[in-house]
């Protein structure tokens, strides 16, 4: 336990991306060459210390692999440039679209929308991992749960439960089978985007109840996107619309900010 | 050896040295829809939020007995529907089809031996009461004949009247249907019902009944199969043929994935028997292996091809099939139509692997790809130098063993099976010294 709660999640969320991101190459052949990888990474490396240099802050390399990793996993180009272009605008995004002294965005999930907003040469691919690996993401992501705590994964944990009942209760007003809101949750890029991307702390309100709130607004907007407006990949787009309502729940529940340096374990099981 | 070259390598291949004389082998044979019993073909274009959608008939029974009843997500007037003619889908088939390539070993003591490339060629229904349908809660929506088709368009208020509806109208609706209906009539979409009007069938002069096409404007971009997998009746394949004006198209709740492609068989495969028994055979094992996926059987610009099972579409083709954008000129420069990109999904479905209907998006995706299979005839001829002899006892042997090992992986097939039906190889002694 000792040696969990010293584990940065950021080095666990690190170690399950670059694990689906072989998986995705070797196995589910995604249609992502090494040159893709090294612009994905290098320009957010470059972008990050550019920024800092500017700003005069401190380099975080960690959180930049973190978002150069959502990008390959989330994003598909046939060129590097709308690629490296995702990650750079997520790391600029980071100090550029600021309120109240912290960023609006998720910044792969800022990289990520942009770019498919602004060229067809992108695209999000949600049905690229098949149904097999979603119980090996469940468990990766039940495993960051248990490694952060479930209060800090509040806004993940309240959007499964929302977006899987509004699921089933259009399912069951359908009069459809209980196998097709079950096929829809069995999506990877889903749960890629819930419990690595909707569970950043830095960009969900502090407040527990902030957080529960915000994560049923994303499902509810995510559904209504997907079956209203019929927009694949609605989820994304509802966390980028949808983040910059954080400020408010902020203001409005006066709460500590999270940082990564503190302990981030729930503070009772921490030694 | 095998490295695909793109159109423009190949029409400058003169100016540059032999080497890329080396193309995609020639086209010996293809693996077209006829293969599969009971498919149903679908020529899907899309372009923004409009959708062409052509239905391929492979109807055979007496047309008496023909009715089709389709979802559709907007009421389809007449002026929205046209027919297409049988031959244009079938060309679009064969040219998008699985291929079979073959090559010949050269004699390895004749160096630069070259073939030459040769580019692809120059591409060239009685009325009903309307107030039997209101009891019913059933609106006709638009009701017309176009063809040899009595066409209706229906919506209703709930599964049962309008089933009550069909089936008082001579449609044989599959024991079950009742939930998916109420579920399309809730989610608002509207259907598309055909029946021939024998007379009118009459008149037309076809032997076969033409393929319907609707086009419309909606966001939604699907496929309705659930109606289809009512009747379990075991698994049906569906041919998917997408035609975007530059992208790939996958579908976005299922995975989508390449077929094996571009490996080495065995000879003896080349017969069309069995070209068509390994295709089989191979889908019905990669189904297997990869549960619900739908899979990509082609993916091209539709200006080229190679080698080509078929020519390229010409324009006035492809406009016929609902790539509207297409311009007619684009003939001019002796090549295929222009703007056009074409994937060819083929989906083996049912209730339990497929539950949902197959929604898609077109992709970035530009990149070629093509179900391709290679026969190498290995070269049998009078070793005359120390390579021959490398080449007869080791290379030759050891490529028939490869491509024995991919047809047994691809496949399921027995390798043990497989190696009976291999030529036997000539083989030379060791010893030979060639040194005079």
């Amino acid at each position: 336990m000792s040696y969990l709660s010293r584990l940065d999640p950021r080095h666990y969320q690190l170690t399950v991306q670059t694990t689906l991101l072989l998986w995705g190459i070797w196995v589910l052949e995604f249609p992502i060459t090494w040159q893709q990888i090294l612009a994905v990474i290098g320009t957010a490396l470059l972008t990050q210390r550019l920024f800092c240099y500017l700003f005069k802050l401190p380099n975080l390399l960690l959180s930049t692999l973190n978002t150069s990793l959502s990008v390959l996993l989330l994003l598909h180009a046939q060129a590097a440039l709308w690629l490296a272009v995702a990650a750079a605008l997520g790391i600029a995004s980071k100090f550029l679209l600021r309120l109240d002294g912290k960023h609006v965005f998720n910044p792969s999930n800022f990289g990520i929308v942009i770019a498919l907003l602004l060229t067809s040469e992108v695209w999000a691919a949600p049905g690229q991992w098949g149904h097999g690996l979603w119980l090996f993401l469940l468990i990766a992501g039940s495993g960051l749960v248990g490694l952060v705590g479930w209060r800090t994964m509040l806004a993940t944990v309240s959007f499964l439960l929302a977006y899987t009942s509004l699921l089933f209760l259009k399912a069951w007003w359908l009069g459809d089978p209980w196998t097709i809101p079950q096929h829809q949750l069995q999506n990877g890029s889903l749960l890629l985007f819930s419990f690595f991307m909707l569970s950043d702390p830095k960009t969900t309100p502090a407040h527990p109840l902030g957080r529960v709130l915000f994560g049923v607004s994303v499902a509810l907007l995510a559904v209504w996107l997907q079956f209203r407006l019929f927009l694949p990949n609605a989820f994304l787009y509802a966390l980028l619309a949808l983040s910059p309502s954080v400020f408010l729940f902020n203001r409005w529940l006066n709460y500590p900010a999270f940082e990564w340096s503190k302990p981030i374990t729930k503070p009772e099981e921490t030694p | 050896m095998k490295k695909i070259i793109s159109a423009a390598a190949l029409l400058t291949a003169s100016l540059l040295p032999t080497h890329v004389s080396a193309f995609c082998g020639f086209y010996v044979a293809k693996a077209d829809t006829g293969l599969f019993n009971e498919s149903s073909q679908v020529v899907y274009a899309r372009n923004a939020d409009r959708s062409i959608v052509t239905m391929g008939s492979d109807f055979k029974g007496d047309v008496k007995e023909f009715a089709m009843v389709i979802p559709v997500p907007v009421v389809v007037q007449k002026e929205q529907v046209k027919l297409v003619n049988n031959s244009t889908i079938k060309h679009l088939d064969a040219y998008t089809a699985p291929r079979l390539v073959e090559y010949f070993d050269d004699d390895p003591c004749m160096q630069m031996m070259y073939s030459k490339a040769t580019p692809a060629p120059p591409m060239a229904a009685p009325v009903p009461a309307k107030t039997r349908a209101k009891e019913l809660g059933v609106t006709i929506e638009a009701q017309y004949t176009l063809g040899e088709y009595d066409i209706m368009v229906l919506s209703g208020q709930e599964s049962t009247g309008l089933i009550t509806w069909l089936t008082e109208n001579g449609y044989k609706i599959p024991q079950g249907a009742e939930p998916v209906i109420g579920s399309y009539l809730k989610q608002n979409m509207k259907f598309f019902i055909a029946k021939v009007n024998l007379k009118e069938y009459s008149k037309t002069g076809f032997t076969q009944l033409r393929p319907i096409q609707v086009n419309y404007r909606e966001k939604r971009f699907m496929l309705p199969i659930r109606l289809g997998t009512v009747n379990s009746t075991g698994k049906q394949d569906l041919f998917i043929y997408a035609l975007t004006p530059k992208g790939r198209v996958e579908t976005t709740n299922y995975r989508t994935v390449k077929l094996p492609s571009d490996l080495e068989i065995p000879e003896y495969i080349k017969d069309k028997k069995q070209f068509a028994n390994f295709y089989r055979d191979m889908f019905r094992n990669q189904v297997e292996k990869e549960g619900g996926a739908v899979f990509l059987e082609y993916a091209w610009d539709m200006n080229w091809c190679d080698p080509c099972a078929a020519d390229p579409l010409s324009s006035k083709e492809l406009q016929e099939l609902g790539a509207f954008w297409v311009k007619p000129e684009a003939n001019n420069m002796g090549g295929g139509a222009a703007d056009a990109y074409v994937t060819r999904l083929h989906v083996r479905y049912d209730r339990e692997t497929f539950p949902e209907d197959l929604m898609f998006q077109t992709t970035g995706n530009t990149g070629n790809y093509q179900g391709r299979y290679i026969v190498r005839h290995p070269w049998q001829g009078e070793a005359s130098c120390p390579a021959a002899n490398e080449y007869l006892n080791k290379t030759a042997p050891k490529q028939q063993d490869e491509a024995a090992k991919n047809l047994a992986k691809m496949t399921g097939w027995n390798i043990n099976e497989i190696r009976k039906q291999l030529p036997k190889l000539k083989k030379v002694a060791s010893t030979t010294s060639w040194t005079e």
